[in-house]
């Protein structure tokens, strides 16, 4: 087994009374596409964020690519790229120059910073509305131009959380293609959250269940279809999670 | 630390910020329109007040005595007005479009040549009512005063050959000099510097301070409500290079607001200036005559509180929720801040305050700046240094305050004692 790029180890994070972790574990190896699946307010989007050195966790360990994203930080945010859930632009800058600027901070020179403004411009799809200011760009193009934005920089590690939530049919395939293109390309390890298993099972090649604040269940998507004796990951995720719900869509 | 990396985000933020219309508008296109549209109005106003001041009065004179006397033709020669007898109503004569009549009865002559005041009853018809018509009846009274004295002039010329009418008006003629650290001046020098102290520095520290203030702050309110934050916090950036990248655009904001302001306060006194002028009542003079050491101070001052101000705009924005939220919050910052300031305005010199009050001045950055100017304005070294040292303790503390505050997670969440207040004040509204 190769090392993992990403290590969770026993997260606990608490805002006020509410607790959001409760002693989360997982590990995703170098090169793999690990999806986070849970409902809302499962603690998802908090450990994404403790991943990526946005949050201190209370109790538990962290290591990206072997670095503490809180004792080295500009490591661990040089290694990686994350696209939060609700990301928004610069509503007066233009997509071109939002891609420049991110490639300027990650870029060691000019030449460099170009290579990734022309990739980032090739991903995102926008062609000449990248001239455009990006307040006239619809949700679907903002997200694209995000990814692109978050992708272009090469990163080892890519954190995308709900990468597809609140986009259409069209737009959620063109992001989920140019995910695995780069996943397959790169050899990049990712890791997403989602509440879309179709998605889930179409990317990930390891899954994880969380709920409440702890991870119920983990493996492959074919693994998890066999435990829970399921016809897709969507079934799979009811029948962990419980609570009475039965998946025909049926009361119980 | 790398400037590569500062210049990027110095120079996302001012496009960005520039662009924001609230900014462009409030901070620099406001400032400059609000001051010539000031300009124009005041301009006007005191234009038409003063020409309603100085245009001569329709007079008429009611002698109570038959044929007028001499005292009463000399009055009437200088008011270029018509003397009527006691059979005229004065008040008919208002109706009839007189602005003032002046009635004189037949022991006038007999009082002056005594040496006594002269009774002398004035009816003032105004043309219409407001404060200028508290003031206009002053025209008639000097012009009456002038005669009256050219009248007791003819009288004494019979004992005192040489006198002059302006002897009577002014016996002594002063010449005043001001004596300031060391120096004589003249009053005019005095006003400019006075003006100096209490309009000039305060109001470049106001609008420095309070624009550096507020441009952070919203610099922090439009990555909220953008919703941009979250992804600039996990960019390879210290948060150094972010805060000091932001920091250098918000200073060429404030510095362009700044600008703003004082090309809008200088077109308003100007159009001011001219309008006085234009119509002959005299050159109205704004030069603030601030000595070099002073403005060296009150420089070096002003980049401290500048900095002090920015990162307390940072602070104060980024615990808001979005744009106006931060506008709102650090504007009460500000305004609070600049209680102090306002006083000055009102000419209260704080290197004359006791040592409580000047220790207390020095809890606000901006005051501490206003009191390093004015003591290095009259001269007190000692104490514009101890200040210019207070703004550095300043910039110390509110660095530290913003590091303890400024991590991404009280940005991105609230600071928990923010939250824990925001709670407690929901459940009191709740219960």
């Amino acid at each position: 087994m190769p090392a993992p790029a990403i290590l969770v180890d026993d997260l606990h994070k608490s805002y006020d009374e509410v607790r959001a972790l409760n002693g989360v574990s997982f590990q995703v190896y170098e090169g793999e596409i690990y999806g986070l699946i849970g409902p809302n307010g499962a603690g998802k989007t908090t450990t994404l964020r403790i991943i990526a050195g946005l949050l201190r966790p209370d109790d538990g360990r962290v290591l990206v690519l072997g670095h503490d994203p809180f004792r080295e930080p500009v490591k661990v945010k040089k290694a990686i790229s994350y696209l939060p859930e609700e990301a928004g632009v610069y509503k007066n800058l233009t997509g071109e120059y939002f891609l420049r600027f991110i490639a300027e901070i990650y870029a060691d020179s000019p030449h460099e910073a170009e290579e990734m403004v022309k990739r980032g411009a090739e991903l995102s799809g926008l062609g000449e509305r990248l001239r455009s200011p990006m307040k006239t760009y619809s949700k679907g193009m903002k997200r694209r131009l995000l990814l692109a934005a978050t992708l272009m920089t090469n990163p080892r590690v890519a954190i995308l959380d709900e990468p597809t939530s609140g986009l259409d049919v069209y737009n959620s395939v063109l992001m989920r293609n140019a995910i695995r293109e780069y996943a397959r390309d790169s050899n990049a390890t990712i890791l997403l959250s989602s509440h879309n298993m179709l998605e889930v099972e179409y990317l990930c090649d390891r899954v994880a269940f969380i709920d409440h604040g702890v991870i119920i269940a983990e493996g492959t998507p074919k693994e998890l279809l066999e435990k829970y004796g399921a016809a897709n990951l969507e079934e799979a995720f009811v029948k962990a999670v419980g609570g009475g719900i039965a998946y025909a869509g049926s009361k119980a | 630390m790398q400037a590569r990396k500062l210049k990027a985000v110095a120079k996302k933020e001012l496009r960005e910020l520039v662009k924001e219309r609230l900014v462009l508008f409030g901070l620099l296109l406001g400032p400059l329109i609000m001051y010539v549209i000031m300009g124009g109005a005041a301009a006007a106003a005191s234009s038409s007040m003063a020409k309603q001041a100085i245009a001569p009065p329709r007079v008429a004179i009611v002698y109570e005595a038959g044929e007028p006397d001499n005292i009463t033709l000399v009055l009437a020669r200088i008011l270029h007005a018509p003397v009527f007898n006691e059979s005229m109503d004065p008040l008919r004569l208002l109706d009839t479009g007189y602005e003032f009549v002046i009635v004189i009865n037949k022991s006038l002559s007999a009082t002056i040549a005594s040496g006594k005041q002269a009774p002398i009853t004035v009816y003032y018809k105004p043309k219409s009512l407001g404060w200028f018509s508290l003031n206009r009846p002053k025209v008639i009274e000097s012009l009456v005063d002038k005669a009256l004295l050219n009248a007791t002039a003819i009288i004494l010329k019979k004992y005192m050959p040489d006198i002059t009418p302006e002897y009577l008006q002014n016996p002594a003629r002063i010449q005043l000099y001001y004596y300031h650290n060391g120096r004589t001046m003249s009053q005019g020098q005095v006003v400019g510097l006075i003006m100096g102290v209490s309009l000039a520095i305060p109001l470049a520290i106001l609008t420095t301070a309070v624009a550096a203030t507020q441009v952070a702050a919203i610099s922090m309110g439009v990555e909220k409500e953008a919703k941009t934050l979250e992804k600039l916090l996990t960019l390879p950036l210290s948060r150094e290079e972010l805060l000091l990248g932001k920091l250098f655009a918000v200073t060429v904001l404030a510095l362009g607001g700044v600008a703003s302001y004082m090309a809008g306060l200088y077109t308003y006194f100007a159009m001011l200036s001219h309008s006085y002028s234009s119509i002959g009542a005299g050159q109205v003079s704004f030069q603030f005559t601030v000595p070099v050491g002073a403005l060296i101070v009150t420089g070096v001052g002003l980049a401290l509180t500048l900095y002090a101000s920015i990162v307390i705009g940072f602070i104060v924005g980024s615990q808001a929720h979005d744009v106006r939220g931060s506008q709102l919050a650090s504007s009460y910052t500000a305004m609070v801040l600049a209680i102090p300031l306002f006083i000055m305005f009102f000419g209260v010199d704080p290197t004359q305050l006791s040592a409580t009050a000047k220790a207390l001045l020095a809890i606000d950055p901006y005051s501490l700046l206003g009191l390093a100017s004015s003591a290095s304005i009259n001269g007190d070294t000692g104490l514009s240094m101890l200040s210019l040292l207070g703004l550095l303790v300043h910039d110390a503390f509110w660095t530290l305050v913003a590091a303890r505050l400024l991590d991404a997670e009280s940005m991105i969440v609230g600071h928990p004692l923010l939250r824990r207040l925001s709670r407690v004040l929901a459940k009191r509204r709740t219960s």
